[in-house]
C-alpha cells in the first residue's frame, strides 16, 4: 500500500463534494444522495482491501 | 531508523488536512481517509515490529527457569490489543464513542481469556511454594 491510496480517496472525495453541491443547487437532491453513496461505496472497496491485509498481516505476525 | 518517523508523520499531516477539507461535505469519505492513513502507517512498521519480535523471542529463549514458552502469550496479547485499538479509534474519529468503547471491551475480554492459562500457573507455583 502506498500513500496514493489516501490521495485518491481524497479526490474522490472532493469529487462527490462538488457533485453533491451542484446537484442541490440545481434541486436534484435524489441524485445528490445517490453520487454520495456512489463516492462512498468506491472509497470503502479501496479502503477494505487494504484494512483486510493489514489483518491478515497482523494475524500471521502475532499468530492470533 | 531511516525516515519512517518522518514519512508517517508526514503522511498522517497530509491525511488530517484532506479529511478536514471533506469532513463538513462528505464525512464518511473523510473517516475513509483517516482509515486509509491508518492502515498505511501500520503497514509500513510492520517490518520494523518484526524485527522487535524476534528480538523479544530470542531473549525468552535464553531465559531460563521455565516459562519461556508463554512468550507466545505475550505476544497474542500484543496483537489483540493492537487490533482492538485500531478499531476503537476508528470508531472514535466517527464520533461513535459507544461502539469503541465495546470494541475495547472485547479486547480486554479476549486478552483475559488468552492470559488465564498463565495466571493459573502462577496460582499454582504460588501455591506450591507455601
Amino acid at each position: 500500500m502506498t500513500i496514493q491510496v489516501v490521495f485518491q480517496i481524497a479526490a474522490v472525495g472532493i469529487l462527490v463534494a462538488v457533485l453533491n453541491q451542484v446537484l442541490r443547487a440545481a434541486g436534484r437532491e435524489e441524485q445528490a444522495v445517490l453520487t454520495t453513496l456512489a463516492g462512498l461505496i468506491v472509497v470503502l472497496f479501496w479502503v477494505i482491501q487494504h484494512v483486510s491485509s493489514l489483518f491478515t498481516t497482523v494475524q500471521e505476525l502475532f499468530n492470533l | 531508523m531511516d525516515s519512517l518517523i518522518i514519512k508517517a508523520c508526514a503522511a498522517g499531516i497530509i491525511a488530517v488536512f484532506l479529511a478536514l477539507t471533506l469532513k463538513k461535505e462528505t464525512p464518511a469519505i473523510a473517516l475513509a481517509i483517516t482509515m486509509a492513513v491508518g492502515v498505511f502507517i501500520l503497514l509500513m512498521i510492520l517490518p520494523r515490529l518484526e524485527a522487535v519480535m524476534g528480538t523479544l523471542e530470542t531473549v525468552a529463549a535464553g531465559v531460563s527457569g521455565g516459562g519461556s514458552e508463554y512468550i507466545g502469550v505475550a505476544v497474542k496479547v500484543i496483537g489483540i490489543a493492537w487490533v482492538a485499538e485500531f478499531g476503537s479509534n476508528v470508531c472514535a474519529d466517527a464520533g461513535e464513542a459507544g461502539v469503541a468503547s465495546k470494541i475495547e471491551l472485547a479486547g480486554k475480554v479476549l486478552i483475559m481469556a488468552v492470559s488465564a492459562p498463565i495466571v493459573l500457573t502462577l496460582l499454582e507455583r504460588v501455591i506450591a511454594l507455601l
